[in-house]
């Protein structure tokens, strides 16, 4: 074991040099001075476990190696973190990316997030947040985003993660909120056998269980989204759920993403009271209680996603947001006609509810004004594609 | 929007941390024990912080479990009482019954709170208590290469 943990030690010391001089070209070349910073932080804590298993190995303790073990997984984590995400990632950055990031910046700006001091954007996959350490995370997205309005909108969600992992607080009181709730549903006191009082606490506790931090935190983004670019995001959530395989109130216990009927409830919960009678509010109810026509909600949903529940999760969300100080959105959305002559750029949340508007009720005009929007939101570059 | 990236490595980062300090803890106080500890710079500030870092999860451990036998209704907030939680569902697969790892875990806390020696059946519990968090972060990297 002593050998093995040797040479496995003088490998990772190799990688160890090859990645130092991938990140002194990056510092070199002036570009990610922060994320440089933060990747060499990484190198220096793989560097402190490979010194301490070192000074380990010639104590030749046995019952030392599961502990030098778990180092070593530590090591191979660390090494993945860098290699599998971020140095791919920058490798691949070219004047498409950077433009792309230049708008996530003033995005950033305009919600008051001052502790993303860096970031980088890849698209190598759907979109998508790696969080990092959580002051450099990556943002992927599709190449086409570029060329497609609505789909920036998703980028707030993937922002409300950072949000979430920033402020540990807002796990706490959303998991207060859900004990809270099913606390007051056991306090009632129904007519019921002992046996069916038993399987009614194993209810609630399964539903406790069901709204872990992970399931909270993907609710919460949807929340946080609506609650800051308005009915935009409540339709394009929509168009997402009109588009996916899953049904409505399907309840997937493998998978951390709640119902996507309970996703669009929280949505139209979270969404200023200034838009309720709003085209774009309307049509994409209607179009949403249509998808829902015929459709049974299951015995497993009517469990894990209430009403009350889902408007608890909100209320607590929405005052989490609040006390935090991001901007909720109520400016009044420019009506058709007069839609398509909007040519803001500085303000991504209003032209983004321009899209959704110009898309459902003026069709016929919508693609020649997209494409004019998106040439004065993100230049073409010089040279397409992936230059690092 | 449907991507599960971001919270999927947040909770990998959170478990790792987690799975290295209690690992760090528990190799210090093994090096405390084989008389070695001096030698590789630990101190007894060092060894004193080790022993709390464990007590500290142990007790959050045992009102996780505590709380489930009570049928209570707990909330897992903090990312130690999230990592209790799945403990418990490990501990409720080895086919012992939840009270003798009660006495189990109640025994090594006093043992670690009381600075007392610590003895052959504690270093198993908190050798357990690593595989289990070992275990855990295994879990979110597979879920995490799959997102």
């Amino acid at each position: 074991m002593r050998d093995y943990v040797e040479a496995k030690v003088s490998e990772f010391d190799g990688k160890l040099t090859y990645i130092r001089a991938v990140i002194a070209d990056l510092a070199q070349s002036g570009s990610h001075p922060s994320l440089v910073a933060e990747l060499e932080r990484t190198c220096f804590k793989i560097q402190q476990l490979i010194g301490r298993i070192r000074s380990l190995l010639p104590l030749n303790l046995p019952h030392l190696f599961p502990r030098i073990q778990v180092m070593l997984a530590q090591i191979t984590t660390r090494f993945d973190w860098l290699e599998e995400w971020y140095l791919p990632a920058i490798g691949h950055e070219g004047p498409d990316e950077i433009a792309v990031g230049r708008i996530i910046d003033q995005v950033l700006a305009q919600l008051g997030i001052t502790w993303i001091a860096d970031k980088v954007v890849s698209f190598s996959r759907a979109l998508a947040m790696f969080p990092g350490s959580g002051n450099s995370p990556i943002f992927f997205m599709p190449q086409y985003t570029r060329n497609s309005l609505l789909n920036w909108i998703g980028l707030y969600h993937e922002i409300a993660h950072a949000i979430y992992q920033r402020f540990p607080e807002i796990a706490s009181k959303l998991s207060d909120a859900v004990l809270a709730y099913c606390e007051q549903q056991l306090r009632q006191t129904p007519a019921l056998t002992a046996t069916q009082l038993d399987r009614r606490t194993l209810r609630y506790r399964e539903t406790l269980a069901y709204w872990d931090t992970l399931r909270l935190q993907e609710l919460f983004c949807d929340i946080f989204a609506t609650v800051v670019t308005g009915p935009a995001y409540l339709f394009s959530w929509v168009d997402v759920s009109l588009t996916s395989l899953d049904g409505p109130y399907s309840v997937a216990l493998d998978d951390e993403h709640p119902p996507n009927a309970a996703r669009t409830q929280a949505c139209l919960l979270s969404l200023h009271d200034g838009y309720a009678a709003t085209s774009l509010k309307t049509l994409t109810n209607d179009l949403w209680e249509r998808f829902l026509e015929r459709r049974q909600r299951s015995p497993l949903y009517d469990q894990y996603c209430p009403f009350e529940l889902i408007l608890a999760i909100v209320r607590t969300s929405q005052s989490e947001i609040h006390r935090l100080g991001f901007p909720v959105y109520q400016t009044p959305i420019p009506s058709p006609p007069n839609s398509l002559s909007y040519a803001r750029t500085d303000n991504l949340p209003e032209l983004l509810n321009v899209a959704a508007v110009n898309l459902l009720f003026e069709r016929a005009g919508f693609v020649a004004w997209q494409q004019s929007m998106i040439q004065r939101l993100c230049p073409p570059t010089p040279s397409a594609g992936g230059v690092s | 929007m449907m991507s599960s990236l971001a919270a999927l490595a947040s909770k990998a980062t959170s478990d790792e941390q987690l799975l290295g300090s209690i690992n760090d803890a528990l190799l210090q106080l093994q090096l405390e024990a084989a008389g070695k500890a001096a030698e590789l710079g630990y101190k007894k500030e060092d060894l004193e912080l080790s022993r709390k870092v464990l007590a500290e999860f142990l007790s959050i451990l045992l009102r996780v479990i505590s709380g489930a036998q009570k049928g209570q209704l707990l909330a897992a907030k903090s990312q130690q009482e999230q990592a209790a939680e799945k403990i418990l569902l490990r501990l409720d697969d080895q086919g012992k019954p939840r009270e003798d790892w009660l006495e189990d875990i109640t025994r090594t806390t006093k043992h670690l709170d009381n600075k007392q020696p610590i003895d052959a059946p504690d270093w198993s519990l908190l050798e357990q208590m690593v595989d289990f968090l070992d275990t855990e972060l295994a879990r979110d990297l597979v879920a995490l290469s799959k997102a």
